[in-house]
């Protein structure tokens, strides 16, 4: 089976610092992998490697067999830290925006959820708060029959009832050809739903491996680990 | 794709001219009724002040500065389009859709190229509106044909003098157009203070323009009895009846060819920076 | 149903005793179907496929099997349940007296304390 993620010797450099030191990492499908590291540790960057808003120095970066591209941003649904919903239109707008352009997008599972998070898809982005921006770029995201969901942080600013709703969004949306990289600092809310965990720090891996070997090994969860390899 | 792409940026962008278009022709209207009541004869002097001079000297301004504002609108909006759909936050939804960021380019080229155009039509619109009289079209059409004819009669060279010029409108807006998101995208490249780098390198650029049109234009008078000593380059008859006409052409020939070369440059690098240096905030 | 998972056990495990517990209990009783995969690992908020691991692991055991067509049920052997409720009321037992020997109190004394309670309840009924 191919990997959907596949890098070797993946080097990204900024002018101020080395943001990604040489990763290697596979993700096959069928997965939901946290991409755990504390701020400033490359988890944005590689995301956004991955989705070719960047492009690697040196080494190789494949998605589902091809380099970033126009081939892989059919296949892949991006939520990246910040909203970036225009501020003139609608939901029912950005809907038809989404279906307009990704093949994979489902309208009717858009509607769906936004009608069990109470939001009137009539409303514009410029007079939604930031919290309801977030559940709709979420919904929008989640709504693609995707290969490949990169979600960067998106338990960042939410309340707890959202945070669930997320979880379980992702959760219920499992599919065996598919995968989700979830990149978060926080871990305890995320662990349970996680197969494995990719620790990245200073832009290099630390660990790799599936929540369960973790727990039956250190006999502690994975936020407890996170804390004693990360302890400042 | 291509096609999708510049739906929606006419739908985020025509929500803001098609009402400054309209809001101009009624400047216009409402100028030229100020004015037709100045030709209305009076002798109280407080009517005439009040109701006839000053108003036609109002909108008279009025229109004058809804016309300037038209052209800063359609330059503000070119570069807000560019600078906040594909280099602030929302590129992180524009530059993951499928689509290659040439299309992108091109969608942003090709908009703001159709407003400038719209800009000046709606422009002569108004003039129209301002000044047309009744029999003002039928006289129009009189000139045009007139001259078509004169010029097919007289001087078949002034349909290619027509022509370059055409080009040149059209190269002279691309190559503004290219030169004003190249200083956005390089501008870009800083870490803070964009809008302000981007002038900064736009300021530069125009130095750089200005530079290089002085150098030609100083190496053009080195030539021997300039401008008509061209044609003895291009081993054109010196006495022709044309002559004037072709130096013409030849000069609008020379700017054609540097709109293209600097729109070109421009492009090149417009669509290397957004495939490999795209900096997101 | 309440899912509770603790943090410092594998959480497959930690399922896999739970799906136990609602089996002996009765809250999934003998010959009936199961929710999908999908449905249990929504309701405890899990991964979909820890979950499909656990209950890999509780048909090894005996106490579901899966019909191709038509998803997983519990098994309808009786006997099997009943075998698993009494290996976790003996665990529950064994961990009882270990605790009472811990506090100094001998197996005899534990027993007599727990006919006393028993005693106790009875009166106050």
């Amino acid at each position: 089976m191919q990997n959907l993620i596949e890098c070797h010797d993946l080097v990204k450099s900024f002018p101020s610092c080395r943001a990604l030191g040489g990763i290697n990492l596979q993700i096959p499908s069928g997965r939901i992998v946290g991409l755990l590291g504390p701020n400033g540790s490359g988890k944005s960057t590689f995301i956004k490697l991955c989705n070719g808003l960047l492009s690697p120095d040196s080494g190789q970066l494949l998605i589902c067999g091809n380099t970033p591209g126009v081939e892989t941003k059919k296949v892949v649904s991006y939520l990246p830290e910040r909203t970036y919903l225009n501020d003139w239109m609608n939901v029912n707008q950005m809907i038809r925006f989404f279906a307009d352009f990704y093949e994979d997008f489902e309208s009717a599972r858009a509607y769906d959820m936004l009608s069990r998070l109470n939001i009137n898809p009539a409303q514009r982005m410029k007079t939604m708060s930031k919290g309801t921006k977030e559940k709709v770029q979420l919904i929008l995201v989640m709504s693609r029959r995707a290969r490949l969901y990169l979600l960067d942080e998106p338990i960042g600013g939410v309340d707890p009832a959202a945070r669930d709703f997320i979880l379980n969004t992702i959760i219920s949306n499992y599919n065996p050809e598919g995968s989700v990289v979830i990149s978060t600092h926080l871990i305890s809310d995320v662990e349970k739903i996680l197969d494995d965990v990719v620790f990245i720090n200073g832009g290099n891996i630390v660990l790799c491996d599936s929540v369960d070997n973790i727990r039956a090994q250190q006999d502690k969860s994975v936020d407890m680990l996170f804390r004693e390899v990360f302890r400042c | 794709m291509l096609r999708k792409l510049m739906k929606y940026e006419f739908q985020a962008t025509a929500r803001y001219f098609l009402p400054m278009y309209l809001l101009l022709l009624v400047l216009a209207l409402v100028t030229r009724l100020t004015f037709s009541l100045a030709f209305m004869q009076t002798d109280n002097t407080f009517v005439k002040s009040f109701l006839v001079d000053i108003p036609s000297v109002v909108m008279g301004f009025a229109y004058g500065a809804g016309l300037l504002a038209v052209y800063v609108i359609t330059l503000l909006i070119i570069v807000q389009r560019f600078y906040k759909n594909l280099l602030g936050d929302e590129g992180y939804l524009m530059f993951t859709l499928p689509v290659t960021p040439v299309q992108h380019l091109w969608s942003k080229i090709l908009t703001a190229f159709v407003w400038y155009m719209g800009g000046i039509l709606i422009t002569l619109l108004s003039f129209v509106v301002l000044f047309a009289e009744s029999t003002f079209f039928v006289d129009l059409a009189d000139f045009f044909s007139a001259l078509g004819e004169a010029m097919w009669k007289e001087a078949p060279h002034s349909w290619v003098l027509l022509l370059l010029l055409l080009i040149f409108l059209v190269t002279s807006l691309l190559h503004a157009i290219l030169e004003i998101y190249g200083a956005i995208v390089l501008g870009c490249q800083a870490k803070k203070y964009r809008i302000l780098a981007g002038i900064g390198v736009y300021l530069l650029f125009s130095v750089v323009e200005q530079f290089i049109t002085s150098m030609a234009f100083t190496a053009l008078f080195l030539i021997p009895d300039f401008p008509m000593g061209l044609l003895w380059i291009f081993g054109y008859p010196y006495e022709n009846a044309q002559a004037m006409m072709v130096v013409v052409e030849l000069i609008l020939g020379g700017m054609i060819l540097y709109n293209i070369l600097l729109g070109g440059g421009y492009y090149i690098l417009n669509r290397q920076m957004l495939k490999k240096r795209l900096n997101l905030e | 149903m309440a899912w509770n998972l603790q943090s410092d056990r594998p959480i497959y495990a930690q399922l896999v005793d739970q799906i136990q517990r609602m089996i002996v209990t009765g809250i999934f009783p003998a010959g009936s179907r199961l929710p999908s995969v999908r449905e249990l690992a929504a309701e405890a908020a899990v991964n979909p496929n820890t979950m499909q691991r656990a209950l890999v692991k509780l048909e090894e055991d005996g106490l579901l099997y899966t019909q191709r067509t038509s998803g997983r049920y519990v098994t309808e052997e009786t006997e099997r349940i009943m075998e698993v409720k009494r290996a976790l009321a003996e665990e529950l037992i064994r961990q009882f007296v270990e605790n009472m020997n811990r506090l100094g109190y001998t197996r005899e004394q534990s027993v007599e304390l727990l006919k006393k309670e028993e005693e106790k309840n009875a009166k106050s009924d």
